[in-house]
């Protein structure tokens, strides 16, 4: 026969009076150990949970900059499905001519995403091949253009991003998206 | 197909978390182990159906899960080895009048609780009208009385 078959219930016995009773003092014990351990294990995970390994921490904020600095992006290393994620991107006065900027984005990372917003609103979005460009307007030619893009992710897994200025310096970043 | 796999894999987490956390964990004794309840029930749901609210994909998580509890139960009777892996196993707290301190630390249960239990369910008065105390695997404590003497 296969597998040890699990006692039928014991009958604990006290005084000459019975108790029937499926109690295992044995795999009792061992429970208890495993559950100790399992706690300390869940408490880790918290831990490591709000250092920022699920996202929005230490351990999950990054920076990426494109050569020179002219063009910087803050974002999270680690997201989440269908959770919040926030692009900051920071882009150079230098950088911007005819008082607008044109922001490229590879269309390969956007599909994979929910646009939920995008501040300031561009001034015109269009396709370009492989890529998103975005044209935001500047009025102020000594300013850096700051750009937010709030983005949902529509799976989990890596992603791998591609931002640049049209004609111009370029940054890459990847993220894991956990489910 | 998403729907069914979150299912899969809320039940299977879920079943791993409350059954390290212990017996206890569920047996809502007190407001605030109800409130708690409903969270959890809510987080789940939330992880479980996201934005979609078409009936069939609630129909799709709801047949998962209790095909996933009728697997269990007959994974059970296959391998019954795994019955107290699965469903845990009761533990005597009081036998024959005594109380065992160290099953009560383990479990994180108080005398008090014992006689609550004693009280709600055999309007007892006194630890010593108590024959046995058990801890079941729901994390309710049942009480078998003393037959009184003469």
């Amino acid at each position: 026969m296969g597998a040890e078959t699990h006692p039928p219930s014991q009958t604990h016995r006290h005084n000459g009076l019975d108790l029937e009773i499926d109690q295992d003092l044995a795999f009792q014990e061992r429970e208890w150990r495993v559950e100790r351990i399992a706690w300390i294990a869940l408490l880790l995970l918290l831990v490591l949970a709000l250092l920022g390994l699920f996202g929005t921490g230490l351990l999950s904020s990054s920076v990426a900059k494109s050569d020179d600095d002219a063009l910087v992006l803050d974002y999270e290393r680690f997201i989440r499905h269908d959770g919040e994620v926030s692009l900051e991107i920071e882009v150079a006065p230098d950088q911007v001519s005819k008082g607008q900027i044109e922001l490229w984005i590879s269309t390969n990372y956007l599909l994979d995403f929910q646009i939920e917003g995008i501040s300031p609103e561009p001034d015109e979005v269009r396709a370009e091949g492989d890529r998103q460009v975005y044209v935001f307007l500047s009025e102020n030619p000594d300013a850096p253009v700051t750009i937010s893009f709030s983005l949902s992710p529509e799976r989990m897994g890596r992603y791998s991003g591609e931002i640049g200025l049209v004609d111009g310096p370029s940054l890459s970043f990847d993220q894991l998206s956990y489910p | 197909m998403d729907a069914v796999l979150r299912a899969v894999a809320m039940y299977t987490i879920l079943m791993l978390i409350f059954r390290i956390t212990g017996k206890r964990s569920l047996a809502q004794i007190t407001t605030f182990d109800f409130v708690l309840l409903l969270v959890v029930g809510e987080a789940t749901q939330q992880a479980l159906l996201g934005n979609d609210f078409s009936i069939t994909t609630a129909v799709l998580v709801i047949i998962t899960l209790l095909l996933m509890e009728v697997g269990v139960d007959y994974l059970q009777r296959l391998f019954p080895r795994l019955e107290p892996v699965l469903d845990d196993v009761p533990l005597i707290l009081v036998d024959g009048g005594t109380v065992i301190e160290r099953h009560l630390k383990k479990s994180r249960i108080s005398q008090g609780d014992i006689m609550e239990a004693a009280r709600e369910k055999q309007g007892l008065e006194r630890m010593d009208q108590i024959k046995y105390a058990v801890l079941e695997r729901t994390g309710s404590i049942s009480i078998i009385p003393r037959e009184s003497a003469g």
